[in-house]
């Protein structure tokens, strides 16, 4: 019963999320909007995290595994993919690298300089 | 046989989680981060559907029911956060801004190399949310109107890259406080570098997780939302936004750090609407005008304005066929004749506005 309880609140969740993507139809998922408002619930406590630990836990778990199918419709997409794989390889290369030092740095010299001042 | 899958509601989904698990395997028999559990999973199936000659769409109809649960599970991404609260309350802002820099260098490196290799707005927006967690970034690339299995690839990728080249990365850039080592592997390679931050430490791994992406997402959504709109209409509310700061009481509005700011915000819009060169008229117009009025000087205010501001929105006023804008123009271009001829242009310097 445990983990159907956990489960039936995550599902609730998520729904709310869904029918509120109806009424407020921003480019952003229904997930998100479920996940902000799970956020939100839980900050004021009106679902205590052990009312969805386990369950989430396990759903976070598993996540990778769900987008098995949806990797393997690259071959779906080949076609479209294939002129641009160089470039695209390349693209996420350099803004990885990119992005990670900007971010590292950034915050490395917050941090000391709130550091320093302490 | 093609039957048989597409009526089965178990073989694909059996299929995904086998090859998962030899992914699983690989990586803890080679210890190394290319070999990704996911990354590995995918290309076995994709070698099994090849070998087989499955078509995809009956595989997918069988393995449909694993994607149910992303949505569930985006939600359940939830609790992570909430976890970590207490961390993310004591560092908000160091943390913010480390992730928007994060970001606005993940969009303009992904814009500006676009643009260098020609790619269409298509592939573009595909790329756009490449750093955002799977589940989210492929529903950000769908309402955007990118592929989305070529974004959950891009996504993929990006991970296993970030798990790469974390380390060194860290090393190589002198990135030495574990929360920004953690957010710097999670806003450029989310979840799948969680494992590598892991591995460098505790605050680091812990740093890493859902709750960057969370907030990058923030940031990404503001981003987007403008996406698609005209470059001019919402560079038009930044310069709102800029009279505001120039007559307001507070310092910080009126000094030249917020110039930079709203500098840098036009800069990010033009960006995010690009829609052809014709876009850059706008923004530039009103960079100019921005830094003029920043000068409080009368004379250069002019000077931006009847120059570079005006000129610039007329042209892009009759590109884009807005007549009211034109007549605005023509009437400011005007009316700082006017300005000019009644004070004279040196006493211009004198004028308090």
């Amino acid at each position: 019963m445990r983990y159907l309880k956990q489960f039936a609140v995550i599902l609730g969740v998520t729904c709310v999320g869904e029918i509120l993507k109806y009424f407020i139809p921003l480019p952003i998922p229904a997930s998100v909007y479920g996940l902000v408002l799970m956020l939100i619930l839980l900050m004021t406590h009106m679902v205590k995290l052990e009312m969805v630990k386990d369950a989430s836990g396990f759903l976070v778990e598993i996540m990778p595994v769900m987008f098995i199918p949806a990797g393997a419709g690259l071959i779906a997409y080949w076609v479209q993919l294939r002129p641009v794989v160089v470039p695209m390889l390349v693209i996420t290369l350099l803004t990885t690298v990119i992005v990670m030092v900007v971010t590292g740095k950034t915050t490395d010299f917050l941090i000391g300089r709130k550091e320093r001042k302490k | 046989m093609s039957d048989l899958i597409l009526n089965s509601s178990t073989i694909g989904v059996v299929v995904s989680l086998s090859a998962y698990g030899v992914g699983v395997l690989v990586k803890n028999k080679m210890k190394k981060a290319i070999f990704n559990p996911l990354l590995v999973s995918i290309v076995l199936v994709i070698i099994l559907l090849l070998v087989l000659n499955i078509d995809y769409a009956k595989f997918n109809h069988s393995a449909q029911y694993l994607s149910y649960f992303l949505t569930p599970a985006t939600v359940a991404l939830a609790i992570p956060l909430y976890k970590q609260i207490a961390l993310l309350k004591e560092h908000l802002r160091e943390i913010l801004c480390g992730v928007l820099a994060g970001v606005i260098s993940s969009l303009c490196s992904v814009f500006v190399m676009s643009l260098l290799f020609g790619l269409n707005h298509e592939y573009y927006v595909t790329l756009l949310p490449k750093s955002i967690t799977t589940a989210i970034g492929m529903g950000v690339a769908q309402e955007l109107g990118g592929i989305s299995n070529v974004a959950v690839a891009v996504i993929v990728i990006t991970g296993v890259q970030g798990n790469i080249i974390a380390e060194t990365i860290c090393k190589i850039a002198k990135i030495k406080h574990p929360i920004s080592r953690g957010l710097a592997i999670g806003t450029a390679s989310h979840a799948v570098g969680t494992a590598k931050a892991l591995e460098i430490g505790e605050i680091e791994g812990a740093m890493n997780l859902f709750r960057v992406q969370f907030l990058s997402y923030l940031c990404y959504t503001t981003h987007l939302l403008l996406l698609g709109a005209i470059t001019g209409g919402i560079s038009y509310i930044l310069n709102t936004f800029r009279s505001f700061c120039l007559g307001s009481k507070i310092e910080f509005a009126r000094s030249k750090k917020m110039c930079m700011i709203i500098c840098t915000l036009q800069i990010a819009t033009l960006i995010i609407t690009w829609s052809g060169w014709i876009s850059l008229l706008p923004v530039a117009a009103n960079i100019a005008s921005t830094i003029g009025g920043y000068t409080y000087n009368a004379r250069k205010i002019r000077i931006a304005g009847m120059f570079v501001n005006s000129p610039l929105w007329i042209i892009y006023d009759i590109i884009v066929g807005s007549w009211a804008g034109i007549l605005d123009e023509v009437f400011s271009e005007g009316s700082m004749i006017i300005s000019i001829v009644r004070y004279g242009w040196k006493n211009l310097d004198k004028v308090n506005e």
